[in-house]
């Protein structure tokens, strides 16, 4: 059945016409296929092209330590042999003679497949979705190459100083589970992949019921619902995969830890992370970190004081949205001479942010209007907002999340974002990583 | 004349596909609302381009020039200037302005390239006048106080620095500087440590007296804007600027006679491999052909180099747009003699065989569905307008696109790869020791 969704807001700023999301989203409608498969399109003619993705609710968080790095492995095995494609190359010509370009993404919660076509291609284009990700083969040969070249990426990211920081936090904020998060994976791992374990990937999360196809383009809902049903249908579903295996939560972070990581750059760069909340469990305190997100990435005290004030020549606070903890991340850089004070006063920052007067109300509601302004932007390029779409559907179990977006984000309070930072970040433990080349860590008599 | 039973299956695709690339450029001209047009306003000249299907309205200001306006020591003055300005104008001064930014989720940016300088404004319909006065305002009234000169120097030399960081940025810096050599575009848009160390505010003000003009400015502007409001909109502020005389002047053509290969020691896990070449740039009409000769490039070595030989996860080919323009390849590998050895054979097999019809037609289309990708945004549409104005070539060219990519025969394809495939220079970065000397040959 054809469900619409609008989202209407009340205007809270300037009294003017506050921008809503409502026209996109009167523009995305879904449906759910009997075997499981939910399906959402997206209607924005604003190019004549079609992106067709589908997201799988896989990637790390799937993983214990056998399988680190497996879920990207097998995504790289999708654009290989099928029961329709008898090898990589042929599957190269079919993208040639669709016109057809492609791209694909692992993350911590997610795979997602996407290709774009000119409108005229869209059933070709679907036909070839359909057996790709439905019939891979494997094929032994191809996996023997692909293995080398999913080294190559791992040497690549290994060969950046800002990879290696990154592991050594996360290695040590997610102590029990880290190949949980680590996307990447790991390289005797990646060495050792076979068919079998491709097939078990396969065959416990790559089904309908755990997956959903999404259009974005010059298209129309109801032709996509029918073809929807043409095509993936006959795609057999198979038992809920976190029944049977439960993803485990990651424990609490115990104690602080300060690491070392050396490196050969031209800065030192400082990182803090803390484990934050989980979509499914603490829904609401997502909200709030993108808010608080916001505020703190502009102009409140936050960058004022450490950016302005010289001692860090850039801050970022972010926080990535998950349902198994999502991390909260602090990213600054200096240099040698500035770094102790630079250190110091980033700690007191933190340490003021429950005041009253560290941010105004003001500050506040432009933070919102910026979250909403964003996804206007977004909205101008369907092929990547579908991506969006298919992550908040892929970390959240459905559209909800991502429907009821800018209404949650409207309902922050201050002491919504008051009680966020006490909880997760001033009581809870964190992660510091310092990436320095070893000349300023001798310098500066870092251990 | 070809009858019904004359006509194979391939040539049944190709003119379907002609059929369809017809009618995909004729319905995107209807989905793409109003039409684009140009005007001059008090002597600056604006392109338009209306588009009522989102909210959002681009409006960017290129300052022409680039890396020619630059001397070896004022590099990287242009993206210093809006980097550490804020407004003179007190209804906008420092606090007020970022407030108005955030308020409205609008965005102010600038960029420095080899080609231009370009100041940027993104915002939403109900937010333009407002956001208008800040934009004109940014770029007319900027003021330089010390405190926020000093943060924007450290700022810019930590980025200049950090270029060595990470692979990618250093091997394009080191190959870019290998190729500009001795060229105009050898001065850094970014800056140097030198001239940044030393650019002070009155260097910074009197650059902006002295070069700011409208002969040097193009406006463009894309979304749902009315013309007559915007027309009433420049006159009152970017129409003020003095005129000036300038004439556009674009760099020489980059003419290497002979390949080189440098190797830029550093410990990798892997190494970093970048050759770059004389090529087209959009002004010229060989510029369609190579656009699709990089295209057979890049695929041909990403089968030869990822899918067949599992040589390296990035294997690439593209094409710069700079006036004085670029061509390259690219990989990531632990054998890079062995990979340098295919991406040479390819290149060649380019020059000497003709490329077969039907993929030549799946090349044109696949280079279609790209173009529409990269024109999904208006700020986007705005670039692509501009880079074809700013050539010298008119926008109008931009527009032309897809009738010129269909145009490209196979006889092109080998005449641009024989004439621009050769005279490599080639950057490596990572382990001399898994290079052949005798690689520079076979160059």
């Amino acid at each position: 059945m054809l469900k619409k969704f609008l989202i209407t807001f009340s205007a809270v700023l300037f009294c003017s016409r506050l921008i809503s999301a409502s026209d996109q989203t009167e523009k995305i409608h879904q449906t759910t296929l009997k075997n499981g498969l939910n399906v959402i399109v997206i209607e924005n003619a604003t190019v004549p092209l079609v992106t067709i993705e589908i997201d799988v609710r896989s990637g790390a968080f799937t993983e214990p330590p056998e399988y680190d790095g497996l879920s990207h492995f097998f995504e790289h095995m999708f654009f290989k042999a099928n029961a329709s494609i008898p090898n990589q190359e042929r599957f190269l010509e079919r993208t040639r003679e669709l016109g057809l370009t492609f791209t694909a993404t692992t993350s911590e919660e997610r795979v997602n497949y996407s290709f774009t076509v000119l409108k005229d291609s869209l059933k070709p284009g679907l036909e070839f979705m359909k057996a790709a990700i439905t019939t891979p083969l494997f094929l032994q040969e191809e996996l023997e190459r692909e293995r080398l070249v999913v080294i190559d990426e791992y040497d690549r990211n290994e060969s950046n100083p800002l990879f290696h920081l990154n592991r050594e936090v996360n290695k040590r904020l997610w102590y029990k589970y880290y190949s949980r998060k680590n996307t990447i994976g790991n390289r005797e791992i990646i060495l050792t992949v076979d068919q079998d374990k491709m097939r078990t990937i396969q065959q416990k999360y790559y089904i309908p019921n755990n997956s959903v196809l999404l259009v974005a383009g010059d298209v129309k809902s109801e032709d996509i619902f029918e073809l929807a049903k043409e095509y993936f249908e006959n795609w057999e579903e198979g038992p809920d995969p976190f029944e049977d295996d439960p993803i485990p939560f990651h424990p609490q972070l115990e104690k602080n830890e300060t690491i070392i990581v050396e490196q050969d750059v031209n800065a030192v760069t400082v990182m803090l992370r803390w484990q934050g909340p989980s979509v499914s469990i603490n829904t609401k305190s997502t909200y709030v970190a993108d808010v608080l997100t916001v505020i703190l990435n502009q102009n409140s005290k936050f960058p004022r004081i450490l950016v302005g004030s010289g001692l860090f020549t850039s801050v970022r606070f972010s926080y990535q949205t998950l349902d198994q903890k999502g991390p909260i991340t602090i990213v600054a850089t200096t240099n040698i001479k500035k770094f102790r004070q630079a250190r110091k006063a980033l700690f007191e920052e933190i340490k003021y942010l429950l005041d009253r007067d560290y941010f105004t109300d003001e500050q506040i509601e432009y933070a919102k209007t910026n979250l909403e302004v964003r996804e206007k932007y977004s909205w101008e390029r369907p092929s990547s907002y579908i991506q969006s779409v298919g992550y908040w559907w892929s970390i959240s179990g459905d559209l909800d999340y991502y429907l009821n977006y800018t209404d949650n984000i409207r309902k922050v309070t201050r002491d919504d974002i008051s009680e966020f930072v006490k909880k997760y970040i001033q009581n809870g433990s964190y992660i510091m990583g310092i990436l320095v080349s070893p000349e300023d860590r001798e310098h500066l008599q870092l251990n | 004349m070809l009858t019904t039973r004359e006509i194979s299956k391939s040539n049944l695709i190709i003119i379907f596909q002609l059929i369809l690339l017809i009618l995909t450029s004729i319905l995107w001209a209807v989905n793409g609302s109003g039409t684009t047009e140009e005007f001059f306003i008090k002597d600056l000249k604006v392109i338009l381009k209306p588009n009522t299907s989102n909210e959002i309205i681009s409006a960017q200001l290129y300052w022409r020039g680039g890396a020619l306006n630059l001397t070896k020591t004022n590099q990287g003055i242009e993206q210093f200037i809006f980097s550490s300005a804020t407004l003179k104008n007190r209804k906008y001064a420092d606090k007020s302005w970022d407030k108005i930014l955030q308020g409205t989720g609008s965005r102010l940016g600038s960029a420095a390239e080899k080609n231009f300088t370009v100041i940027s404004l993104q915002c939403t319909r109900q937010y333009f006048d407002q956001m208008w006065e800040v934009f004109s305002d940014y770029v007319m009234n900027s003021g330089f106080y010390d405190e926020r000169t000093e943060i924007a120097r450290e700022r810019t030399l930590t980025r200049i620095r950090r270029q060595k960081d990470t692979p990618d940025v250093y091997v394009r810096k080191l190959a870019e500087e290998q190729f500009y050599r001795d060229h105009p575009y050898e001065l850094e848009p970014l800056g140097v440590q030198e001239s940044i160390s030393k650019i002070n505010m009155k260097q910074m003000e009197s650059y902006l007296k002295k070069n700011l003009k409208k002969s040097k400015l193009l406006l463009v502007v894309v979304g749902n804007v009315d013309k007559e409001k915007l027309k009433k909109k420049v006159a009152k502020t970017f129409g003020k600027i003095s005129k000036g005389k300038y004439k556009p002047v674009f760099p020489a053509v980059v003419v290497h006679k002979s390949p080189s290969l440098k190797i830029v020691e550093r410990d990798l896990p892997t190494n970093y491999i970048l050759g770059l070449f004389s090529a087209p740039s959009p002004e010229n009409p060989d510029y369609y052909p190579m656009t699709i000769a990089i295209d057979f490039l890049k695929w041909r070595l990403f089968e030869e180099i990822r899918t067949k030989r599992s040589l390296s996860y990035a294997p690439d080919a593209f094409l710069a747009t700079n006036f004085a323009n670029y061509g390259g390849v690219y990989a990531t590998s632990v054998e890079p003699d062995t990979t340098i050895k295919i991406m040479l054979e390819e290149l060649k097999k380019l020059r000497r065989e003709p490329v077969i019809e039907k993929d030549l037609r799946d090349r044109i289309s696949m280079n279609l569905t790209r173009y529409y990708l990269s024109n999904e945004s208006n700020s986007a549409q705005g670039q692509f307008l501009a880079r074809f104005e700013l050539s010298g070539l008119g926008w109008q060219q931009g527009e032309k696109m897809v009738e010129n990519l269909r145009s490209v025969t196979a006889a092109d394809v080998q005449r641009v790869a024989n004439q621009y495939f050769k005279n490599i220079q080639f950057i490596i970065l990572g382990n001399p020791k898994l290079i052949d000397e005798n690689l520079i040959t076979l160059l």
